[in-house]
């Protein structure tokens, strides 16, 4: 045996020290799983992950989606502790505000291309100046809900009431042969809200002025104009045989179940107060009951007195997405959520609830749905001026006692000047920088 | 000196020798040092956080039927409608349990991130029950009875707290599986491991061949000795490896015994605990025209009949002995303290003896002359 045996096992031993040597030192530092965190959970959560789904299609990049109901809760909890996810999901533009003043958000001018800016009215970008930064956009918009309207079966309201005091006329009209109304104030962290849209769209559509002030902090609680609204929703909501299951269901039913009892087999009520997502819920023997056949919606009426919207203003909520974490991959991410392609994603699901405000995404993505395209056309009407949801405004305390006066006040409608005395003091204890300063799409 | 080829060939072979015996060492060192590292990890942050998850589920659903029956059966006349003690005392163990979990999660971000939404859902869930108590307190039952609603859903329910600790419970659990069956035994790690040893028994073998061959010897003994060496070391490593991971799987089939056990406890006091909210309700809800709402009239429904009793026992020395359990039978896993020192004084002495072996043979042609 030479020397020349030699060669092949030494050849062997270049193969397997740096074999050993890789397997030793594997382990190869995995690339960090990009996080978000959202409000949507079950079905929604899931219609979120095809959106997901798509951007880990296209970039490889492992997202993980965390959705919970108490998302403010846990984010504000996540940013305490100093690990807040990479990107959030919110719908309160007031804690998103206090984060972009606090340093925690992230600015996206050098993230969202100008064309993809130009998609959406400013008011959805949070443009913020910080300090002595420039003005920088801190969110984009995702996913929009359209909160003044109201659901009816069409079978059973073949006159819309026009004004408010058509629709308490009517209401105690339909009451003589059936319930009115379908009212579900429940939510697992937010019981109330359901009832404070009521109050918002009475005040924005008696007077969008008023609604303005009441939103950035300068109104108070115990004002005529807030006081009116309260008493204008009493009209209905403290008379039990115009809600159906009275006041103990409208405290302990979810809100999800309003919609339900509308479509139930006995038919609960006729009509609904509810955002555009409520049609989630619209159920008739457990398949999607048709929009535009078994039901529609017709806008929060005008409500007599100072000013009033012209039928020119709506509320709506808007869910925003902002980044925490300015890494290359949160970056395509937003990004990719800002685009018109994600954008679309949710809607074109079939009997989707979800809107979008950027533009570019067209009306046929729901299939010549009609009650579903006016919604978006209203939505992307720049003629239209779009209030924020009052409640999604308010600092986070603000909104917890508005949400808690609600159930009291239905609960005990005797006590609404105690309750609105409180509400005041609540207001009053709130430093004046926590407070939007401006509560409608034209910037006021 | 020049070089002739036996003695190249000699060189050779010695180098080889030398070089696969050291990348031998290497190895060895490296898969025992990772099986002893597998069991530091198991026993000190894997089987502890499965440990601390569980017992902070137990004290969860303990604090939330406290809270339940508290308010149902209240005598408002000395303490009034309120959570009482035993909710404050079972919040405190969950919320000790999770801080713990958080320090010896083993997954990494994921577990934390799962922790933090853990806490952030607890702050609305505990003030849930801080509104309930308020409300009952002010004789609003309706009002309290929609607090606990809505507080149990956070508790209960698919998203909800319980059912994240599941989730992260499972994946300590699964880490702990895949660790049993990891580590040495897998494909790269095997051959990262023999390889070597295998090249060195070939390489002694062929180069006793040479030897013999060349030198008409029978058997170079040092070579010999120090391929008696691997072969025997062999064996007693591979079977020493092989004993702590049977001990890490039985490590982990007691864990896994003691998890279910504790899930059995948990689920039999949820029921307890929904049962005392469905009752609450039902009082609210039964025999009101349209009904409470889909969902709460099923859940309603759905806990009419009473679940079975379970008496009351303190379950802390349990808890604690459990805990002693696990950490004994881990410890058990961990491989003799003698076997990484022996591993390096068996390859000293294949370095020794190699080197030995091969000396002679080439001083003989150092030193012949031309």
């Amino acid at each position: 045996m030479t020397s020349l045996a030699f060669r092949p096992i030494a050849a062997l031993l270049a193969v397997l020290l740096p074999l050993a040597t890789l397997t030793a030192c594997s382990g190869l530092a995995a690339d960090r799983e990009l996080t978000v965190l959202g409000p949507w959970t079950e079905r929604e959560g899931d219609a979120f992950e095809q959106v997901l789904d798509d951007f880990r299609h296209r970039t490889g990049i492992r997202v993980t989606y965390q959705g919970t109901s108490a998302v403010n809760e846990v984010l504000r909890t996540m940013v305490q502790e100093g690990s807040p996810p990479d990107i959030a999901v919110s719908w309160s533009l007031n804690d998103l505000s206090r984060y972009i003043r606090t340093g925690h958000l992230r600015p996206l001018d050098a993230v969202v291309s100008r064309e993809q800016r130009e998609a959406y009215q400013r008011y959805w970008l949070l443009e913020r100046e910080v300090g002595e930064k420039r003005r920088s956009i801190y969110a984009i918009p995702f996913k929009a809900n359209l909160k003044s309207m109201i659901w009816y079966r069409t079978a059973d309201l073949p006159e819309k009431p026009a004004t408010w005091a058509e629709l308490v006329e009517k209401s105690t009209e339909i009451a003589a042969g059936r319930t009115p109304w379908c009212l579900a104030l429940n939510h697992t962290s937010a019981g109330g809200w359901p009832g404070t849209d009521w109050i918002e769209n009475l005040l924005l559509h008696r007077s969008p002025d008023a609604y303005r002030a009441w939103v950035t902090g300068g109104l108070e609680w115990t004002s005529p104009e807030v006081t009116r609204a309260w008493t204008d929703w009493g009209q209905i909501v403290t008379r039990p045989h115009l809600l159906h299951g009275g006041v103990r269901k409208a405290l302990l039913a979810d809100f999800g179940d309003a919609g339900r009892s509308m479509f139930a087999r006995s038919p609960g009520c006729v009509m609904q107060h509810a955002p555009s997502f409520a049609m989630d819920g619209f159920l008739r023997d457990g398949e999607p009951a048709a929009a535009g056949e078994d039901y529609d919606y017709f806008p929060f009426p005008e409500v007599e007195g100072a000013g009033g919207s012209d039928g020119r203003m709506a509320n709506v909520s808007v869910d925003l997405a902002a980044m925490f974490r300015d890494t290359s991959q949160a970056r395509r991410l937003i990004a990719f959520l800002a685009d018109p392609k994600a954008q679309r994603i949710w809607p074109s699901r079939r009997h989707s609830s979800a809107f979008s405000l950027n533009t570019r995404v067209p009306v046929t993505v729901y299939r010549g749905d009609a009650v579903r395209e006016r919604i978006s056309r209203l939505l992307h009407d720049r003629g239209k001026t779009l209030c924020l949801d009052a409640s999604d405004s308010f600092p986070t305390t603000m909104r917890n006692a508005f949400n808690r006066a609600v159930l009291e006040y239905v609960n005990a409608p005797d006590r609404l000047p105690d309750l609105l005395k409180e509400l005041e003091r609540v207001h009053g204890s709130i430093d004046p920088q926590e407070w939007v300063t401006a509560a409608c799409t034209d910037g006021r | 000196m020049p070089r002739t080829t036996p003695l190249r060939t000699l060189l050779a072979q010695r180098a080889c020798l030398l070089l696969t015996a050291v990348v031998m060492l290497a190895a060895s060192l490296w898969t025992l040092q990772r099986i002893d590292h597998s069991v530091h990890e198991m026993r000190t942050r894997t089987a502890p956080a499965v440990l601390e998850i569980s017992e902070a589920r137990k004290a969860l659903v303990a604090a939330d039927k406290a809270a339940v029956t508290g308010f149902a059966t209240g005598d408002r006349q000395l303490i009034g409608f309120r959570p009482g003690e035993e909710y404050q005392h079972q919040l405190g163990i969950a919320n000790q349990s999770l801080a713990q979990a958080a320090e010896d999660n083993s997954i990494g971000e994921e577990g934390g991130r799962i922790l933090q939404l853990v806490e952030g859902l607890l702050v609305s869930y505990t003030g849930g029950i801080g509104q309930a108590g308020a409300h009952f307190q002010q004789g609003d039952t309706v009002l309290g009875a929609s607090d606990l609603w809505n507080a149990s859903r956070l508790m209960h329910d698919r998203n909800g707290i319980l059912s994240q600790l599941v989730g992260l419970q499972t994946q300590e659990q699964n880490r702990f599986r895949a660790e049993t069956s990891a580590g040495w035994w897998t494909p790269r790690a095997t051959l990262a491991w023999t390889g070597p040893i295998a090249v060195f028994l070939l390489l002694a073998a062929v180069s006793q061949v040479y030897l013999v061959h060349r030198f008409r010897r029978w058997v170079n003994g040092p070579l010999a000795l120090a391929t008696g060496i691997v072969l025997v070391g062999l064996p007693i490593v591979v079977s020493q490896a092989s004993e702590s991971r049977r001990e890490l799987a039985e490590a982990q089939e007691r864990l896994a015994r003691i998890a279910a056990s504790r899930d059995g406890a948990v689920s039999r006091s949820a029921a307890q605990g929904r049962h005392a909210l469905a009752g609450l309700l039902g009082k609210e809800c039964t025999g009101n025209p349209g009904g409470c709402g889909l969902a709460l009239d099923a859940f309603v429904q759905g806990r009419r009949r009473p679940p079975p009793e379970e008496p009351e026992r303190d379950s802390s020395a349990q808890t604690i002995a459990e805990g002693k359990q696990v950490d004994s039978a881990v410890e058990d896993a961990r491989m003799s303290p003698f076997a990484a020192p022996g591993v390096g004084a068996a390859a000293v002495a294949v370095l020794g003896l190699v080197g030995w072996g091969f000396r002679l043979r080439i001083n003989e042609y150092r030193f012949q002359p031309r």
